[in-house]
């Protein structure tokens, strides 16, 4: 059989004639649909919170929504709210931000590039990997963001972001409590936080706020730390199921 | 036809007809970027709804100097290739796609039946892809978003876009080459092998 080489191959020809086929079947209105159920969950709001069923996250978020509204536009004040929905090495806050939100950035606009080696020589921690079938998944891009001891390693891979410390703290604020859930990983308590328009930010060793750092995150967001004192967030498209297994994968 | 930013504006300081507008204006792409990903009508139907329900959630986050578009097609497709991932559809309804897209999907409009079956194989090939590479070619050769948008779309600076956009087609052409070979062969060439 005579193959062509496979640069030939017209790639971006069959994906426009692919693309002219697609028969897509007609576009719902959804208008109507999607107020109704906005209508539907402000009811819920007004009515029955809290309620039994009703998660705990959700439950402490409205309790203390009116506390840490502010707070996170006044980055000062959020030594007075320590630990909402705290783990050593995070901060979740919840509540509504004043001003404009910060940008989407990815991490080469906030942290420099690095080599494996060289994130491997800023810490004083053995890096961990996320491992597939027995074999470590290597990042396909490598960022250090701070120094010294708060320094945090940023492994970035095509489905999510792997960020890891073993003294900074990451800070993540969310705007409604529901999307806030605890999960466990490895026995260990993390929090899941729903896809869409939160904030991460990142403390220092000290607490201090890098405000370079700030940004809007629009996917997932996993959180959770290990016996051994480090702390890691995985920014990430995967479904939560995949992404827990993922980080009970790292070795 | 208003100017998008002010209909955001209005949104994001509760005007229930505003975010309608918002709906009406974009349900069709986000639909069928949800197709697209999870090929199945229904689905995708709850995918888009999700997808605004949740841009609404966040709305008041949202920087209104932005466009709203390529946030919410990052939301729904982020959506989209949740909803696909999960164990309960893909055992639900995997002989239902694979029906769709031999049966529905292409053939109906395509005229010519080896058009057709190049086309399925090339769908088929394109959804062997990663997730972000699948989200990229989708927008950019199925449905005509700009590149900037499509980068908007992943979260991702315009460079790194067309640089996993490239890698995506040379991934897209070794796929092709290993698993429809005839395919590979000079236009006109497959044609006359057909599938």
């Amino acid at each position: 059989m005579r193959e062509l080489a496979q640069d030939l191959i017209p790639v971006e020809a069959m994906l426009g004639r692919a693309a002219r086929a697609v028969a897509y079947p007609p576009a719902p209105a959804l208008a109507s649909r999607v107020l109704a159920r906005i209508e539907d969950e402000r009811s819920l709001q007004r009515v029955a919170l809290p309620v039994p069923g009703v998660r705990l996250a959700a439950a402490l978020a409205a309790a203390l929504l009116l506390a840490a509204g502010a707070a996170l536009a006044v980055p000062q004040s959020r030594d007075a709210l320590a630990d909402f929905f705290g783990l050593g090495h995070a901060k979740i806050e919840v509540g509504p931000v004043l001003g404009p939100a910060p940008p989407v950035l990815s991490p080469e606009s906030f942290a420099r590039p690095a080599t494996l080696a060289e994130a491997a020589r800023a810490v004083a921690y053995e890096l961990r990997f996320p491992m597939r079938d027995g074999d470590r998944l290597v990042p396909d891009e490598v960022y250090l963001q701070g120094g010294g001891e708060s320094a945090v390693v940023i492994f970035v891979y095509d489905d999510f972001d792997l960020y890891q410390t073993d003294r900074g703290i990451f800070g993540k604020g969310a705007p409604g409590g529901d999307q806030v859930h605890e999960v466990e990983i490895s026995g260990q308590r993390g929090y899941w936080i729903d896809e869409g328009g939160h904030i991460a930010y990142h403390f220092d060793a000290q607490g201090r706020l890098v405000v370079e750092t700030q940004r809007t995150v629009d996917r997932a967001t996993l959180l959770w730390e290990e016996h051994e004192g480090l702390g890691f967030r995985l920014e990430t498209s995967l479904a939560q199921a995949d992404a827990i297994a993922l980080a009970e994968s790292l070795r | 036809m208003l100017d998008e930013t002010a209909v955001v504006l209005r949104a994001k300081q509760g005007d229930p007809e505003a975010f309608a507008t918002l709906v009406r204006r974009h349900e069709e792409l986000a639909f069928r970027v949800a197709y697209l990903i999870v090929r199945d009508a229904a689905e995708a139907e709850d995918v888009a709804q999700e997808g605004f329900v949740r841009a609404y959630r966040s709305l008041r986050r949202f920087d209104a100097r932005r466009p709203f578009r390529p946030w919410l097609l990052r939301i729904v497709t982020n959506l989209a290739i949740n909803s696909r991932r999960s164990a309960r559809r893909r055992d639900a309804t995997a002989e239902r796609v694979e029906r769709d897209i031999r049966h529905r999907s292409m053939a109906d409009v395509a005229d010519d039946a080896a058009q057709a079956e190049e086309a399925r194989r090339v769908w088929e090939a394109v959804a062997t892809l990663r997730p972000e590479e699948q989200t990229l070619v989708y927008l950019r050769y199925f449905l005509d978003v700009s590149e900037a948008e499509a980068a908007a779309a992943i979260g991702r600076p315009v460079g790194t876009a067309k640089s996993r956009l490239h890698r995506a087609l040379r991934r897209l052409r070794d796929v092709i080459q290993q698993r429809y070979p005839d395919l590979a062969r000079p236009v006109g060439e497959a044609t006359k092998t057909g599938a």
